[in-house]
């Protein structure tokens, strides 16, 4: 096929990829004006739209099937499809299932068609990253017009932090970190003058907004990122290794300024107090059920937010691993965490257990996370990028590990409502592509 | 991988992912019993609800309400929670120091314990609970 004929498919499986970045996002803005008018609209309107855009330009390109990939994912869809039979809210499960279902069909539609073109790779890629950018864009309107939407207060345990358009810090964040790395590859791999300024002003502002999230799981997958990325550079290594060490400096740095920076509050935000004599037997007010457990004794300090403090999460964690091991082959069923895990965890402030790992263990028991494991590796082991200037396939297997890092630390590998999971599947599918090939 | 390879390894998939439903269904079934009895075994320990030890309360717990008895010092020893329907959802022994929970709040179909639901809106009023609260749809978040 001639590259004059494929170019409008690729180029509108591109802007699609934006399209739906953005409208994921806009599903779950900060802004509640944009939430009412297109939660069910602009959010499952584009990611269908991508859909059927990735599976035109696939069939127009008639590529070879690569069946173990596509029986893998296949496979993990069918587990989230099975688990309506015992899930504790079928039509929920049923639902999570189609969008995921529409978002593994879109990924691997468009990774067969890129095929091993690695031009039509990184055009895919900087879908992604137009969407991070479209998005951040998004977020400093918000700062400039609705400041409040665009900062998440401080508390007594933590400082104000950025959120722009997004639901909250961690949702910005999960987004921006692979569009980090994807924006420093075509920083470094792009010729023209023109597109080498236009991927600056990108990576500035993505990496920008990163560090003001101050979202610490994105930072860390953002660095490892950056770091795959350098190793797979074919510049001498003693310059890989000043360039590693240079990343390490700025990420590290970057989040221990923005830690410091954002102080918590030093009085708590007023909270409605009952008439005398009137619900004084509440125990909500004296223990509330939502941070019972390793809440501190009457007296004691409020903890603050660190570099390495966990935010609560190790108690949460602990918790929901004690709640999957009571379905532990199966699990409660695929899209159900939110209903599932139940947050008695002071100092944590999520219905998700945020760890996708643990979520996945929640969810779909063992033999979820198997099946997710399997199609993992059967996606980036089967990555081979070759060292060579300008191969695509490195950033995408860069951005999917950072990724599978921040996975650790927020609940959305499999929640397409989230806005990482398009990226992060996206990303995967195409680190699998096979060799690269000019256009 | 040839077409016959894929089409029996997408086979062998196939029955596992079938073997799994009665798995999955099992658990969701010994998971709810072994809840159930947990719950029963601290709705014992409380006794009648009207107990003079009922103590505390929380409302506004969507979709369910709790009933607290004290045991000792602790004023919160025991708690019962109970969604619209009059099914026990949850039920927390904290008389050791550590709570232990026994809870199917996020699956309360499988609840078979039923507790008159009109007589804990009148333990919850005799509580001090004002008369509107709880009135409306529940397990839905109020409009702001």
């Amino acid at each position: 096929m001639s590259t004059l004929r494929r170019l409008p498919w690729e180029r509108a499986t591109q802007l699609m990829i934006a399209v739906a970045i953005f409208g994921i996002a806009s599903g779950s803005s900060s802004i509640r004006y944009v939430i009412e008018h297109t939660r069910g609209g602009l959010r499952w309107g584009a990611l269908f739209a991508l859909c059927a855009v990735a599976v035109a330009w696939a069939v127009a390109e008639r590529p070879r099937l690569r069946f173990v990939p596509l029986l893998a994912a296949a496979a993990f869809a069918g587990l989230c499809l099975d688990s309506t039979a015992w899930s504790v809210e079928p039509r929920l499960t049923f639902e999570r299932t189609v969008t995921l279902g529409v978002l593994l069909v879109a990924a691997a539609a468009v990774a067969h068609a890129a095929g091993g073109r690695s031009a039509a790779v990184g055009s895919a890629l900087l879908g992604v990253l137009f969407g991070g950018v479209a998005v951040g864009a998004a977020g400093l309107a918000t700062l400039a017009l609705t400041h409040s939407n665009a900062i998440q207060p401080a508390t007594l345990a933590y400082g104000a932090r950025f959120q722009g358009y997004s639901q909250n810090p961690n949702t910005l964040g999960m987004l921006l970190a692979p569009a980090t790395a994807i924006g420093a590859w075509w920083l470094v791999s792009t010729r023209s003058r023109g597109a080498r300024i236009a991927a600056a002003v990108c990576l500035l502002l993505v990496f920008g907004e990163l560090v003001a999230t101050g979202s610490r799981g994105s930072l860390a997958g953002a660095l490892v990122a950056l770091l795959v990325l350098i190793a797979f550079d074919r510049r001498p290594l003693r310059t890989r290794a000043l360039a590693a060490a240079a990343c390490v400096i700025v990420v590290a740095a970057c989040a221990v300024v923005t830690t410091h920076a954002a102080t918590p509050a030093t009085t708590a935000a007023p909270t409605p107090r009952p008439p005398p004599g009137r619900l004084a037997r509440d125990a909500e007010l004296k223990s509330p059920l939502g941070s019972e457990l390793g809440a501190p004794a009457p007296g004691q300090p409020v903890q603050k937010r660190g570099l390495f403090s966990s935010s609560g999460r190790f108690r949460a964690w602990g918790g929901a691993i004690r709640q999957a091991d009571r379905r532990p082959v199966a699990g409660y069923g695929f899209g159900t965490e939110g209903d599932v895990f139940a947050d008695r965890y002071y100092g944590f402030d999520s219905n998700l257990a945020e760890n996708s790992y643990i979520g996945l263990y929640l969810q779909l028991g063992l033999a979820g996370l198997l099946l997710f494991a399997t199609v993992v590796a059967v996606l980036l082991l089967s990555a081979r990028p070759i060292r060579a200037a300008g191969d695509a396939r490195v950033a995408a297997l860069a951005a999917a590990l950072g990724c599978l890092v921040i996975g650790v630390g927020q609940s959305f590998l499999y929640s397409v409502g989230a806005t990482g999971a398009l990226p992060f599947w996206v990303c995967a599918f195409l680190a699998s592509v096979s060799a690269p090939r000019t256009a | 991988m040839s077409l016959r390879s894929a089409g029996a390894l997408a086979a062998a998939v196939l029955v596992v992912l079938l073997a799994l439903i009665p798995v999955g269904r099992w658990e969701r079934g010994r998971h709810a019993h072994i809840e159930v009895r947990g719950m029963r075994r601290v709705l014992m320990e409380v006794g009648p609800l009207g107990s003079p030890t009922l103590d505390a309360y929380r409302v506004g717990l969507v979709p369910f309400d709790c009933l607290l008895y004290k045991r000792g010092a602790n004023p919160f020893a025991l708690e019962l929670c109970i969604d619209p329907q009059g099914r026990l959802v949850e039920a927390i022994d904290r008389v050791s120091g550590t709570p232990e929970i026994w809870s199917l709040r996020e699956d309360p179909s499988r609840s078979t314990i039923r507790i008159d639901r009109g007589e804990v809106d009148r333990l919850l009023r005799s509580l001090g609970v004002p008369a509107h609260v709880n009135q409306g749809p529940r397990g839905q978040t109020p409009a702001s």
